[in-house]
């Protein structure tokens, strides 16, 4: 389906946008990264589509979300999707996440397990060496257009993936009142997440929750952390000549392992009943 | 046999791609999956692959231009 009208909700007295697919069974919820927007799956959509319904929402501060993002941590966002799930009564769901996105949905999982079916995380902010702090610093900083453009090819491996168009429209989110100190705070809490740390990574490594990790083997903008990933228990996919953004660099691939995997781990579920 | 190309899905909300570059001439060959055009919204860029082996043998939406989700912007036949 095309032409699909974006939703809104109030979260706790945030307004959230999303939209949602047709079809039935498990939803499939889309969590975006740092600075993007629920657009960003616009390559997976329709192909996740074929095993659940998706939703795909803007974090707060992101998108058409409201600008307000609390204190900017990952917990504050688990806390507010949490509610989000809930509200819609979507719980359990599928979690699809990309950095920012990926350690929301681990947190979300660590702290409400109930409302977690399964995790396919890529890129999972917090399971890497960092992020890179200049990548972060920046973007809330972005002053044109051009300077957009040339920051976002950082994260794919063919610049060609990066257009004006959509660097227009990042300047354009920044300019709205709000919006860069609201994203200066989540990069300040990105840079100091380690989620091995903070206890996620072993709350998630004692359940049998079905979670699996798909990571660019040239990402040097949150390099993989091997002794995590191990430590996490989940399926590993590294992708080769893949940077930051597997599900727009190689979206035939990570649709070809998402979908896989979450018909599996719907089966999974069923058969524990 | 003719395959067509044809601009996929994009998500629940696009409903439009310009096809930015044609990576291919009519008359050039290509292998079944190999990349053929670069087309982009303006959220995101997406790389088309060749659904079929054998020949370009038809542009029929030219670079710069605009086409529909589902439309057919070229045709791969036999080489």
């Amino acid at each position: 389906m095309t032409g699909a009208r974006a939703e809104t909700i109030d979260i706790a007295g945030r307004r959230l946008s999303f939209t949602r697919g047709p079809s039935v069974g498990p939803t499939i919820l889309l969590l975006h990264g740092f600075g993007a927007d629920r657009l960003s799956f616009a390559l997976n959509e329709a192909s996740f589509a074929g095993v659940g319904p998706t939703i795909a929402v803007d974090l707060p501060g992101h998108g058409d979300s409201d600008v307000e993002v609390g204190d900017g941590g990952v917990a504050d966002f688990a806390e507010i999707i949490a509610d989000f799930v809930a509200a819609l009564n979507l719980g359990p769901c599928h979690i699809v996440g990309h950095s920012l996105g990926g350690a929301i949905a681990l947190t979300l999982a660590a702290g409400r397990p109930d409302l977690v079916r399964s995790l396919f995380l890529l890129a999972p902010a917090g399971m890497g060496h960092g992020v890179d702090r200049a990548f972060l610093e920046d973007f809330s900083e972005l002053a044109d257009a051009e300077a957009a453009e040339a920051l976002l090819q950082r994260t794919v491996s063919r610049p060609r993936l990066i257009n004006r168009h959509l660097a227009s429209r990042v300047r354009k989110h920044l300019e709205k009142p709000g919006a860069r100190a609201g994203l200066k705070r989540v990069a300040r809490r990105l840079l100091g997440l380690d989620l091995a740390r903070d206890g996620t990574l072993e709350a998630i490594a004692r359940q049998t929750l079905p979670r699996a990790v798909v990571w660019g083997r040239e990402d040097d903008i949150s390099p993989r952390d091997e002794v995590k990933l191990a430590a996490l228990g989940a399926e590993i996919h590294v992708l080769a000549g893949v940077r930051h953004l597997p599900h727009v660099e190689a979206p035939a691939a990570v649709n070809r392992l998402a979908t896989d995997f979450l018909k599996r781990a719907g089966a999974f579920r069923t058969w524990r009943g | 046999m003719s395959t067509p190309i044809v601009i996929p899905q994009l998500g629940n909300e696009i409903e439009e791609a310009q096809i930015d570059q044609w990576l291919k001439a009519v008359g050039e060959e290509v292998a079944a999956g190999e990349l053929i055009a670069v087309i982009s919204t303006p959220k995101v860029t997406l790389e088309l692959e060749a659904p079929a082996a054998g020949v370009l043998r038809e542009i029929l939406i030219e670079a710069d231009e605009i086409a529909k989700v589902g439309a057919t912007i070229g045709v791969i036949g036999d080489a």
